[in-house]
């Protein structure tokens, strides 16, 4: 088996564009790539050899017939399977919509597509989201390529590990609480979930509404820069989406670019520090976040230490506000319309609806019950309209730590990753680990993952870096910086 | 009374009084000792029962038992197994004693709630496009006869099965 699977996206789009190599050989050998890794990793639910192969194919013959060509020409990018593809299984791994097809495509598959990416495939995660491990899913857990006896993180576990076992160079996820970041740390990738609003939502398989965006997953930052290019942007099916000059204020385009070290240097960027959650990370997490904070005082960044707030109350806040969207946006799930195979004849509304909905998993009907509960009478404003004064608070919080600094540093996960099954039979523990991630959803701000060492086991540990509303081109830069001195692209599982 | 009586009478006198101020300090002391034990032990012992007191009494319709959580269930539409309805309730008790963390809080009625509009779109979130022609057709609508991009699972003579409602 040739190499060609160790490349980033944007050297395999440059390869085929310059004839170097053919899309369709590409393509053949990250098949089999990943039917060797995959058997161990868990990370696709389903597969488009077929379609893949056909679009390779025309790939070759648009370079060789001279047509305009896009931006992502042959990368091909794995789908978190809860985007919805035309023609291609939807099941958001549960088992309730195992037999669902989409007729339609999610407007960043149009948009990748357009770009001449190529979409390879469905990726494993928590049912419908709900999850911090891919150890709830109906197609089984995902497993870390550092350690398949680990979890990957979730809810977008299968993104990540693909890119990280080297399946794809790209892939796409979703975040909700972390469900990108999370992995990412986990398997040592790069993940940034953007603003509220930059990215469609359209086509996504909704849980949380006002708190979730799909973003890029990759080994590279211009992997990561070009993807976010071809899929941000105003969309008219998405009414919370944005254009590209934001009503935010920033006179900008939506267009991020790769400057140089010096260039980011020059940019004088202020950096944060949030102590409070530093300190109150596991040790090996701890150190390694510090080592990369010196690297920033080495560099001559204004560095200066500062606090959140009310963290532990946005854990709860985020959580109500979670369940509530859940138990609201999951109501639509009544198999008429779409799911799996059962006659309704001779059944009554809602004996019918309760007896196929059963087939969620614990999880989810666990956040369902308690969605329904919070915004039960009497209990509205105790928890739910509480929920989204503190999450007001928290975004007012922002407002003023972004007078100060353009990026904010943090851990993005305050433990190592875990074994496979260790916390699955305690959902609090779980919603626990989510307390460094929440924050960026509840405020809408944009934020990434970022890989910053490993442990004295082996195991990835993750830097997250937050920055203002529409403003991805700073962690684009910080990102980058890293990338230079560390060289975490070239940090790969042996697998 | 000669001048022997009269200092004997002066000795008693102050030390009666001395006794007597001895016996308040004394007492003082003792009221003391009780306040600061109180304050010491009683405030915070208190304090754990209030407080576990209202976790448990002041929302007494918490879904605390096997009826609340089965009416939950009518409410969300979801099928429990009797086997597992003793786990599921107190996985959510569990999740909804966390919530209560919220109460330590101190908010005025005065403070904002967030809403979409904190969220920099820029279109109303009510504000909807024109309708789109849908391309994509594998079903007949039983009702118009047009086609329709949806592949329901149950059809019959062009129509929608569904359950009796």
């Amino acid at each position: 088996m040739g190499e060609l699977h160790k490349l980033p996206g944007y050297q395999v789009s440059q390869k085929i564009r310059n004839q170097e190599i053919f899309a369709e050989e590409y393509i053949s050998q990250l098949f089999e790539r990943i039917d060797k890794v995959d058997l161990k990793i868990n990370s696709f639910i389903s597969k488009n050899y077929e379609s893949v192969l056909l679009k390779a194919k025309q790939i070759d013959k648009k370079i060789k017939n001279n047509e305009k060509l896009g931006s992502l020409l042959g990368i091909p990018i794995g789908i978190k399977d809860n985007i919805s593809v035309l023609g291609l299984k939807t099941t958001c791994a549960s088992r309730i919509l195992q037999e669902y097809v989409p007729p339609y495509n999610a407007t960043v598959i149009d948009r990748l597509e357009k770009q001449d990416a190529i979409i390879i495939g469905k990726l494993n995660m928590d049912e419908f989201g709900m999850g911090t491990s891919s150890e709830f899913s109906h197609y089984g857990p995902v497993h870390n390529p550092w350690n398949q006896e680990y979890v990957a993180g979730g809810s977008s576990g299968g993104s990540a590990a693909a890119v990280s076992s080297l399946q794809v160079p790209v892939s796409l996820g979703s975040d909700t609480g972390g469900s990108i970041r999370c992995p990412c740390s986990f398997c040592s990738v790069i993940g940034i979930k953007p603003t509220y609003g930059l990215v469609s939502r359209y086509g996504l398989v909704s849980y949380s509404n006002s708190l979730e965006q799909i973003g890029p997953i990759a080994r590279t930052v211009v992997d990561i820069a070009m993807t976010l290019n071809a899929i941000c942007g105003r969309d008219s099916n998405d009414n919370t989406s944005a254009s590209s000059s934001a009503s935010a204020g920033i006179d900008q385009q939506f267009e991020y670019k790769i400057d140089s070290v010096d260039g980011i240097l020059g940019k004088n960027y202020k950096v944060g520090i949030i102590d409070n959650l530093i300190d109150s990370s596991e040790y090996q997490v701890k150190e390694t976040v510090h080592k990369k904070i010196n690297l920033l005082k080495e560099h001559d960044f204004s560095v200066h230490k500062t606090k959140i707030n009310y963290s532990d109350f946005a854990l709860a806040a985020y959580y109500v506000i979670a369940t509530a969207e859940a138990s609201s946006n999951l109501s639509r799930f009544d198999n008429i319309r779409y799911g799996f195979n059962y006659n309704p004849e001779g059944y009554e509304w809602n004996s019918y609806s309760s007896h196929v909905r059963s087939n969620f998993g614990e999880e989810v009907k666990r956040r369902i019950l308690v969605g329904s509960f919070v915004l039960s009478a009497g209990y509205y404003g105790k928890y739910y309209l509480k929920a989204q004064k503190i999450r007001k608070i928290i975004k007012n919080e922002f407002n003023k730590l972004f007078k100060l600094f353009d990026v904010l540093v943090l851990p993005t996960m305050p433990i190592l990753p875990f074994r496979i099954g260790e916390k699955v039979a305690k959902p609090l523990e779980l919603y626990n680990l989510d307390i460094y991630t929440i924050l960026s959803n509840l405020a809408g701000i944009p934020a990434m993952s970022i890989p910053a060492g490993f442990s004295k086991e082996g195991l990835p540990i993750g830097l997250q870096l937050l920055s203002n509303e529409f403003n991805e081109q700073v962690l684009i830069d910080i990102a980058t910086f890293f990338e230079h001195k560390d060289k975490f692209n070239e940090w790969i599982p042996s697998i | 009374m000669d001048e022997n009586n009269q200092v004997a009478c002066l000795i008693t006198c102050l030390s009666a009084i001395q006794s007597s101020i001895y016996s308040k300090s004394v007492l003082l002391f003792f009221i003391l000792g009780i306040f600061l034990q109180y304050l010491l032990f009683v405030l915070p012992i208190r304090k754990i029962i209030y407080e576990r007191g209202k976790q448990f009494s002041l929302y007494p319709k918490m879904s605390t038992n096997y009826n609340d959580i089965k009416k939950l269930c009518t409410l969300s539409r979801l099928e429990i197994d009797e086997s597992e309805i003793q786990k599921t309730l107190d996985k959510i008790k569990e999740t909804i004693l966390f919530f209560n963390k919220l109460d330590e809080l101190e908010l005025n009625d005065n403070e904002q709630e967030m809403s979409f509009n904190d969220m920099k779109t820029e279109i109303k979130i009510d504000d909807l496009r024109e309708d789109l022609k849908t391309s994509k057709s594998s079903n007949v609508d039983g009702i118009n006869g047009k086609e329709t991009s949806f592949n329901f699972l149950n059809r019959k003579n062009g129509y929608v099965i569904g359950p009796r409602i």
